[in-house]
């Protein structure tokens, strides 16, 4: 800036031209960096709400729906050989995961895959009830593992449901890929880039650096001391500075934020697995009480929920740190759900206010700038 | 704002300066904006104008289905360049009536019942395939009774075979069996003759018939084909035809026989390996097959026996023991029971077919209307139509008499191509295929019913009697008109 302070001295012949210029630069600024400064905020927040709201609840959604419908598999596998129908938990677990999927659709950010997938998947789900009620039809009439018909009917649904419903192409699994690589993605988008971020504040402090520039100027050419109209400006610009900073900054810390997110992810994942590992395991009891033969049928029974050893342990670790050796799992992910929309509200809370209050600078900055100099264009033009 | 210019383009410090601000100012800004028009990270890439196909083949590694299907379409966007977006799900059915309840059906579906599809043109979903293909052209390649089936019974060209499999065939292992012991494969054999295999199959302790039903969300499809291998060979086509076409009771005699006839081969004791409650629970296409153990080929054979259609080659090639065609696994047809009109022993020339028929949607946009047509084209195309019969170990087979024999890679292919483009074979489509949806999954539950207790015969036939009369009542436009008739 000390290149432009004695550039601006050595013109003196020039000086009401001079000033001009230096209204027009400083207002070009004061409009770069009002402008910038909303933009970023602007990007940044659609962002972050993007992934902090749409996309994080489509993947929360699909592990809910995953664990709802794996529960109504269970809740079958259990009740419907005895012959007394499905529970009302199963019919419950049936409209949760329906809702989920709902839910899901509404904030899809996986594009036409993921709309491919639910609209299969909610076309699944009545094959799925169908054929669970065809065996309950059975055995009402014949309770019990002598009706290999009703048997088969439920193997064929929990089959469908493993397979196709939860596993395999265009199913929850591959949904939630894709709404999980959509989130990552938009995590690590240029707007939520630290690097970018900081870009923003260079024509702030080009502007900060002319106002100075001006200053000295102004007191070196016409012994003036500072300009209030100016020194308001400078100000401007830091509460300028200091506003979208405060946004960034905290939109930022939300979108890295992983804790709470991950936790209710992870503890949705083993409520699933440990709801699935004793629906399996009871199917394999009914299918080798009903059917000797059918060893290699108990064995893919039995693989459906062959889990990592480590996953599961790192599973069992989270569990126990959140939600305590005796936890009630449920109850921790609501608590956990909880925390992580908090944290999502408290990011963006104050958001309008800030964006105002940028505007409201970016205007104040262009109504200070002339302000400053009009006293001194004046005189000139006098002169 | 001239004077700014001058003074800034003077190489004054002071123009350097203003110059070095702007350029600055300017650059961020470039770098902000360009970022806020560019494509959000993350946003998936868009599948506009990429023609959307579904069927029921799955799979993505080598070896199955889904995976040969590709090549096909692989072949044509390496062709054309247009994109392709294939979505292939055992649950067809499910994901075709969602879409179309969406108001979102595929540009084009792949799906093994006419049955369906005719219920689909009479709704007036279906586009006509003859404002696409050359009629004429279609009917040289297929001949004329692929032609009655490509048409749904309509006079008009609705669909079109991408896959042909044979029904009628009983698979074996040859090494089980002496040579000479077993029937040849173009030389079918009497039902005295299948009878008398069966038992002497059974002597030796294990079970005749190997059979797997389960297969959701169709489990029992599987014995409903040897429900109308029987029922063609006992009873005819002009039987069979009625009974497809929902003419014909099933409670009538011919029916009932067939059903009786089937139990009587695999419901007895010791007659299907594991037990009837074994083949319920097992997954088609076989006992063993969810550990890759098909009895039919381990050394000491669980069961000798496997009537199935000609794609269940590509699960053979699956198994370890069987993967030499025609050494491995061979079939013989599918025995006459002796009809009415014909002598003893008399050569069966009557054969069950099945397809996976491509039909077009009306709802296809305008836009993407000459790429789909182009994917009708090449698929109808002789080019086409080889690549899947020349995977080996596809199980793929063509109607189109352009592709011969020749082009397939083993024996077990070439002989399966012979019957189906013969001219003098009479092809009659899977009856249960050519059903309405809703008759067709009370069969599917039927059989079932019927493999565990087959006291309930009667009941059973009633129940699916009822369902007829409401299904056809229903069924829009009335009775389907699907024949049998002479091949290519």
């Amino acid at each position: 800036m000390s290149v432009l302070a004695t550039a601006l001295e050595r013109a003196p012949s020039a000086t009401l031209a001079q000033l001009r210029q230096l209204r027009a630069v400083l207002a070009a600024l004061a409009i770069l960096a009002g402008g910038m400064a909303l933009l970023v905020s602007w990007e940044e927040h659609a962002d972050v709400v993007a992934a902090g709201t749409h996309t994080a609840t489509a993947v929360i959604q699909t592990y809910a729906a995953a664990q709802a419908l794996t529960d109504a598999d269970s809740q079958a596998v259990q009740n419907v050989p005895q012959g007394a129908g499905p529970p009302g938990q199963y019919q419950a677990d049936i409209a949760a995961g329906e809702q989920s999927l709902e839910q899901v659709a509404e904030n899809n950010t996986a594009g036409a895959s993921g709309t491919q997938s639910l609209q299969l998947i909610e076309g699944l789900i009545p094959a799925y009830t169908g054929l669970v009620e065809q065996a309950d039809t059975r055995f009402s009439v014949q309770a019990g593992t002598g009706n290999g018909v009703g048997v088969e009917d439920l193997w064929s649904a929990s089959e469908l449901m493993h397979q196709e419903i939860l596993a395999g192409q265009n199913s929850l699994a591959s949904l939630r890929t894709s709404e999980q690589d959509t989130l990552d993605s938009q995590r690590s988008s240029p707007w939520v880039s630290p690097w970018l971020n900081a870009l923003w504040i260079i024509p702030a402090l080009a502007l900060l650096g002319m106002l100075a520039a001006t200053q000295r100027f102004l007191y070196r050419r016409m012994r003036r001391l500072l300009s209030k109209y100016l020194t308001l400006t400078a100000a401007a610009v830091i509460a300028l500075c200091v506003t979208t900073s405060h946004v960034i900054v905290s939109e930022h810390a939300f979108s890295v934020t992983s804790g709470p997110l991950a936790t209710v992810l992870t503890l949705q994942d083993w409520q699933t697995y440990s709801t699935d590992e004793h629906g399996q395991t009871m199917l394999v009891h009914l299918i080798g009480s009903t059917c000797a033969q059918c060893s290699a049928e108990q064995a893919v029974a039995d693989m459906i929920v062959d889990a990592d050893g480590n996953q599961v342990q790192m599973a069992e670790a989270t569990v126990q740190r959140t939600c305590g050796a005796q936890g009630d799992i449920p109850g921790c992910i609501t608590d956990q759900e909880r925390s992580y929309s908090a944290d999502a509200a408290r990011a963006q809370s104050g958001y309008g206010t800030s964006m105002a209050f940028i505007a409201v600078l970016t205007v104040l900055l262009l109504l200070l700038i002339p302000l400053g100099l009009r006293r001194y264009l004046d005189e000139y033009r006098q002169a | 704002m001239k004077t700014l210019i001058q003074t800034a383009m003077a190489s004054t410090p002071f123009g350097v300066a203003v110059r070095l601000v702007a350029a600055g100012a300017l650059i961020a800004a470039v770098v902000l904006f360009s970022g806020a028009s560019g494509a959000a990270p993350g946003a998936q890439a868009s599948s506009a104008g990429a023609v959307t196909v579904i069927a029921s083949w799955t799979g993505t590694n080598p070896g199955t289905e889904g995976y040969d299907f590709q090549q096909v379409l692989s072949r044509f966007t390496d062709t054309t360049g247009i994109a392709v977006r294939y979505t292939g799900t055992r649950a067809l059915d499910q994901l075709l009536q969602s879409d179309i309840q969406q108001g979102s059906p595929p540009d084009l579906a792949i799906l093994p019942s006419p049955g369906e599809l005719l219920q689909l043109e009479r709704q007036g979903y279906l586009y006509p395939l003859g404002k696409v293909l050359n009629e004429r052209k279609v009917a040289a390649a297929y001949g004329p009774q692929w032609l009655r089936i490509m048409e749904l019974g309509t006079g008009q060209l609705y669909t079109l075979p991408v896959k042909t499999d044979l029904q009628n065939l009983v698979w074996y292992d040859p090494q089980d069996w002496p040579a000479g012991s077993m029937p040849g494969r173009t030389a079918p054999t009497s039902w005295s003759q299948l009878v008398a295999l069966e038992q002497r199959a059974a002597a030796g302790g294990s079970a005749a018939w190997c059979l797997g039903l389960d297969s959701p969300p169709s489990s029992g499809w599987p014995a409903t084909d040897w429900i109308g291998n029987i029922l063609l060979a006992q009873s005819g086509t002009s039987v069979y035809e009625s009974w497809a076409n929902g003419n014909l009771s099933w409670e009538s005699p011919q029916v009932k026989q067939a059903w009786q006839t089937w139990g009587r081969l695999v419901a007895g004791q010791g007659q299907l390996y594991g037990g009837s409650t074994a083949a319920l629970i097992s997954p088609w296409p076989g006992p063993g097959a969810a550990n890759d153990e098909n009895p039919l080929f381990t050394p000491a054979p669980g069961c000798y026996l496997q009537n199935a259609a000609s794609f269940i080659t590509l699960e053979y090639q699956q198994t370890p023991n069987a993967q030499r065609p025609g050494k491995g696994y061979d079939f013989f047809p599918f025995p006459s029971a002796g009809l009415p009109d014909e002598p003893p022993n008399a050569v069966n020339d009557a054969w069950e077919v099945s397809a996976d028929l491509l039909a077009m949607f009306r709802s296809t946009p305008a836009a993407d209307l000459p790429d789909t047509e182009r994917l009708v084209e090449f698929l109808a195309s002789e080019q086409a139509q080889r690549i899947w019969p020349q995977i080996p170990g596809g199980g793929a087979s063509s109607a189109d008499s352009q592709v011969p024999p020749s082009a397939y890679p083993d024996q077990v292919g070439q002989a399966v191509a012979r019957i189906i483009t013969n001219p003098s074979s009479v092809l009659c489509f899977n009856a249960s295929d050519a059903m309405p949806a809703t008759l067709q999954s009370a069969f599917y539950q039927a059989v079932m019913e019927y493999l565990q207790d087959t006291s309930q015969l009667t009941g059973i036939l009633k129940r699916l009697d009822q369902v007829r009369l409401a299904t056809y009542r229903a069924f829009p436009g009335g009775h389907p008109d699907f024949s049998c008739g002479p091949g290519s």
